[in-house]
């Protein structure tokens, strides 16, 4: 059948397992387990090169001996479930936060997740941003009201460390890396206008607003929130930012809750 | 909440305010934190892989055999670099050994 010699090399491929196909296999320059090897290191080396290019500041960190031979750990533990590459490596942040030889670097993880965020951001679906000026035509007391749909590429990140900071550094023009602080977070945002993925450090108090807008609140209960924990809240700067970004698609009024 | 409303009018200033700065100019950077701005530039076809990678020979490649005494080589990349070898694990190799079988 088939299916069960697909399923057997599939079984080479991804896992290195042989056993049910060996016997099939003639003995020509090299041996059958040899021969059948090929796949297997041809499979994982070019998931390899994938995740090399979805997530090169971790491989910069991390440098390339390190990064093949966890590579190489992690596609055996979890292999492409999709026929698309391009979304193979949505599960490296969460594997790299609980792999041991990465524990000395805390950080890592979440680096891993911001090059995540743009990756999802370049290729997530193309929609225009609202015009700002739409808001100007709402009418002043219906403001508190407003909530606003996101920008498909719209993604925000968080994190203990400063991992903005990290992979500025780590980007291919620098290369002198300075020391960095790694004392304090950073939090921020993801998007992408026309073909340029675009991060953006907010501070807390700005973040939380945008992460309050997100989940669905108005613009003056988002508003509210944020006042009442923060003296820095600049709300004119912030959807400036936002709207100058093109975060947002839409605005419009909600009901009243009562 | 009601005495943390905030006031349709400090609302409405806001708002107009920022449509009309976004109508004009590129944003400002106060609530963005007095960084460089982190502009990237996703190369041209850097997750167009799969040609590249489908196209290795077939000579068996060694690039994937490693000793697990690589291993040790955390922060052989910029890690150290940036002062980010935080805390050096201990027992690291043995453990990977274990994982990378």
């Amino acid at each position: 059948m088939l299916h069960d010699l697909q399923k057997d090399f599939a079984a080479i491929a991804l896992s290195n397992n042989k056993a049910a196909l060996l016997g099939r296999v003639q003995a020509a320059r090299g041996t059958p387990e040899r021969r059948l090897g090929v796949y297997h290191t041809n499979t994982i080396v070019s998931l390899t090169d994938v995740l090399k290019a979805a997530f090169p500041v971790v491989a910069r960190i991390v440098g390339d001996r390190f990064f093949v031979a966890m590579a190489k750990v992690f596609i055996e533990a979890h292999p492409p479930t999709q026929p698309t590459l391009f979304r193979y490596g949505h599960d490296l942040p969460k594997f790299l936060g609980a792999f041991p030889p990465a524990k000395s670097m805390p950080y890592l993880a979440d680096v891993a997740r911001l090059e995540w965020a743009r990756i999802e951001a370049y290729f997530a679906e193309d929609r225009a941003p609202m015009d700002p000026t739409q808001l100007a035509e709402i009418a002043p007391e219906m403001l508190s009201q407003v909530s606003f749909s996101l920008h498909p590429a719209l993604r925000l990140i968080d994190s203990a460390f400063p991992i903005f900071e990290i992979w500025a550094v780590n980007q291919a023009d620098h290369d002198v890396i300075p020391g960095i602080d790694f004392g304090h977070a950073e939090c921020g945002l993801v998007m992408r206008r026309d073909q340029t993925v675009v991060q953006r450090l907010l501070n807390e108090a700005a973040y939380q607003w945008l992460r309050s807008i997100t989940t669905g609140l108005a613009l003056g209960e988002a508003t509210a929130l944020v006042a009442v924990g923060s003296t820095n809240f600049d709300l004119q700067d912030t959807l400036h930012l936002l709207l100058a970004e093109g975060a947002f698609t839409d605005a419009h009024i909600v009901s009243i809750k009562n | 909440m009601s005495d943390t409303k905030v006031s349709t009018l400090s609302l409405a200033a806001a708002v107009a305010g920022a449509v009309s700065l976004a109508a004009m100019t590129i944003p400002s950077t106060a609530s963005a934190q007095g960084k460089e701005k982190c502009y990237g530039v996703s190369k041209a076809g850097e997750n167009a892989c799969a040609n590249a990678a489908g196209t290795h020979s077939c000579a068996g490649q060694s690039t994937v055999d490693f000793d697990s005494g690589e291993w040790k080589l955390v922060g052989e990349g910029s890690c150290v670099q940036m002062g980010g070898d935080l805390a050096p694990g201990e027992g690291v190799n043995e453990e990977a050994k274990m994982k990378a079988g």
